[in-house]
């Protein structure tokens, strides 16, 4: 503490150059917490996806027969066979869209993330319009537990309508994205109702109790129905997201080579500020050094200096981008504030960066303390 | 005579280039202490590496460097820094203080090589800027004090650590007559009522006249004479 004075006081000597180097961290602090908060997004959507969870669609894109569950269930490994099918629509307004799934009430056995209780999947057997919907929904659209909610869709009712209403009876959290989208519905009530395609399905869901044996329950699956007029094709959540995250990947690899741009981008200008600081100050170091400060003792105010500076912006831009976030975090487009985690791991590796930058920074200059020759420095030589 | 400074067959030379210049030649040199002593001579003769060479910042190529009784040539650059911070008071020609610190942080800079306790710390500072007569500008930052008082910051800073030996390279080679010798009447009264030793370089005769002792250097060798 002695010494924060001194080095305090080398930052302030030039104060507009140490404030644009304070902002320049603190900003690429900020870009860095976001892009490494959407690369630990990612990361989590892979992690969250299961191994033991398959999904059997059309292969060729007409829907399948309703039937398909029962036989699917019976296939050995198989331990649940959750029929579903999608009715897209939007609420009020095409520029909100929503994807109804039309489910049984074992779909919240196969997809246990959902956090539901028994009472409420009880009240969603039992109420033929009843809904869940997820709090990414509830929140966009201010949805809450006893509203009637209409969703438009192309769909077309017995009736010849394009409205469908549906009761909320509760608001469902997942259990790995506080804010996921969802929005499930009572696939008899729908298939009741609708016009076309009555007693067809888009997906079953299907759980296994041998995650190891996935590839091959898969297999055994589209094998019996391979020869049929609607044949499936089945495959795990994680080869699933896999799949539909390739392009989000490829993003992932781009966050990464930004974030290690804007690191290597700050180690230069700040090594730059600490070189053009140091190399205005060599007297001064030569006159502490002549008054009794060790070689390792101005080595160390040089490095204290740089780690002061970068800490401070850096802990000040991780902080911003976090609270930056969670203000912001209502307004982004739905489930994706889900794809952005800001955690604490993540902001003490930001941390832990920025203190490498301030150690990589303060080495040439520090290493130019090192060679200094009091007599020459004193000398202005 | 008890020697606070003994210098024996130093030889230094320097590079410059691609030649190798010898500075010293064999010197020989003692100060008792208590002493006040003018080191004189024309640029180049080696003045300032003697200074050099007794505060520790420069070795010697050969010969015997004892200060109180301490052989500098035997000490490694760690060992000198702690030496120096504790026996050796330094007055530059053009006062090196830190400029964005206050004259009392500027003085208390030697002090935090020390153990004292904040406090203690600032009552040291306090004592020397009063005795450099500084204590109303002790917030002062250098660039808002004159060319003497910012000379009397940078003795106070000398002294804060009660060091027996006081170098000092041309300290009123900078200054104005006036405060040439306030700073000198200054350094005579550390010499005579703290009895500090002195070793003052410089090239004014009217500044070897506060010393003690005058001597003469010339192409790296000695010619002493007593002060008048």
């Amino acid at each position: 503490m002695r010494y924060l004075p001194l080095i305090w006081a080398g930052l302030i000597r030039r104060p507009v150059r140490s404030l644009l180097t304070f902002l320049s961290i603190f900003v690429a602090f900020i870009l860095f917490a976001l892009l490494g908060g959407i690369s630990a997004g990612l990361a989590h959507v892979r992690e969250a996806s299961r191994l033991d969870m398959l999904y059997t669609t059309p292969r060729f894109g007409a829907p399948l027969p309703y039937a398909y569950a029962g036989k699917i269930a019976a296939v050995p490994g198989v331990t649940i066979a959750a029929p579903e099918t999608m009715m897209r629509g939007y609420y009020r307004d095409p520029k909100n869209p929503i994807g109804v799934q039309m489910v049984r009430p074992d779909i919240f056995a196969a997809h246990d993330d959902i956090l539901v209780t028994k009472a409420q999947i009880a009240a969603f057997a039992a109420n033929r319009s009843a809904a869940i919907v997820g709090v990414g929904f509830a929140r966009a659209y201010g949805w809450k537990v006893g509203d009637k909610v209409s969703i438009t869709s192309a769909t077309l009712s017995a009736n010849g309508g394009r409205s469908w209403t549906f009761d909320i009876i509760a608001i469902a959290q997942d259990a790995d994205y506080e804010d996921l989208p969802f929005f499930v519905a009572n696939y008899d009530y729908f298939d009741q109702a609708r016009l076309t395609d009555k007693g067809t399905i888009n997906m079953v869901s299907v759980r296994t109790n041998d995650p190891t044996r996935s590839a091959e329950i898969s297999r055994a699956i589209d094998a019996l129905f391979a020869n049929s007029p609607a044949p499936t094709r089945t495959i795990s959540e994680k080869a699933n997201q896999q799949s539909s995250t390739q392009a989000l990947g490829d993003v992932d690899v781009l966050t990464r080579t930004v974030s290690s741009a804007v690191l290597f981008m700050l180690l230069f200008l700040t090594g730059n500020t600490m070189m053009q600081s140091v190399r205005e100050r060599i007297p001064e170091f030569a006159v502490m050094r002549t008054l009794g400060f060790s070689d390792a003792g101005t080595l160390a105010l040089v490095f204290a200096e740089a780690l002061l500076l970068c800490a401070l912006a850096g802990a000040c831009g991780l902080l911003a981008a976090k609270l930056g976030l969670s203000l912001v975090r209502g307004k982004l487009p739905i489930g994706m504030s889900s794809l952005v985690v800001f955690s604490w791991t993540g902001m003490a590796i930001g941390f832990a960066f920025a203190l490498a930058v301030a150690f990589g920074s303060a080495l040439i200059p520090a290493f130019r303390i090192r060679r200094m020759n009091i007599v020459d420095a004193l000398a202005g030589r | 005579m008890d020697s606070a400074i003994s210098l024996r067959q130093v030889v230094k030379s320097y590079r410059r280039g691609r030649e190798r210049v010898e500075v010293l030649h064999g010197l020989d040199l003692d100060i008792a202490k208590g002493e006040f002593v003018a080191l004189m001579g024309p640029s180049g003769s080696g003045k300032t590496t003697i200074l050099n060479l007794i505060g520790g910042i420069d070795r010697a190529d050969s010969g015997a460097v004892e200060i109180a009784g301490t052989h500098l040539e035997a000490m490694s650059a760690g060992q000198l820094a702690t030496w120096r911070s504790r026996h050796i008071g330094f007055v530059f020609q053009f006062y090196n203080l830190m400029p964005v610190l206050s004259a009392a942080a500027n003085v208390e800079l030697p002090l935090l090589l020390t153990s004292l306790s904040r406090t203690e710390r600032r009552n040291h500072v306090a004592t020397a800027l009063k005795m450099v007569g500084l204590s109303d500008r002790a917030l002062h930052k250098p660039g808002e004090l004159s060319g003497g008082q910012q000379q009397r910051v940078g003795i106070a800073r000398a002294i804060v650590t009660d060091p027996d030996i006081l170098l000092c390279d041309e300290p009123t080679g900078d200054l104005d007559r006036q405060s040439a010798d306030d700073i000198l009447g200054l350094l005579r009264d550390l010499n005579r009522h703290h009895n500090k030793t002195i070793l003052m370089v410089t090239h004014d005769p009217k500044a070897a006249e506060f010393a003690t002792r005058h001597v003469e250097m010339d192409k790296g060798r000695l010619a002493e004479k007593l002060a008048a």
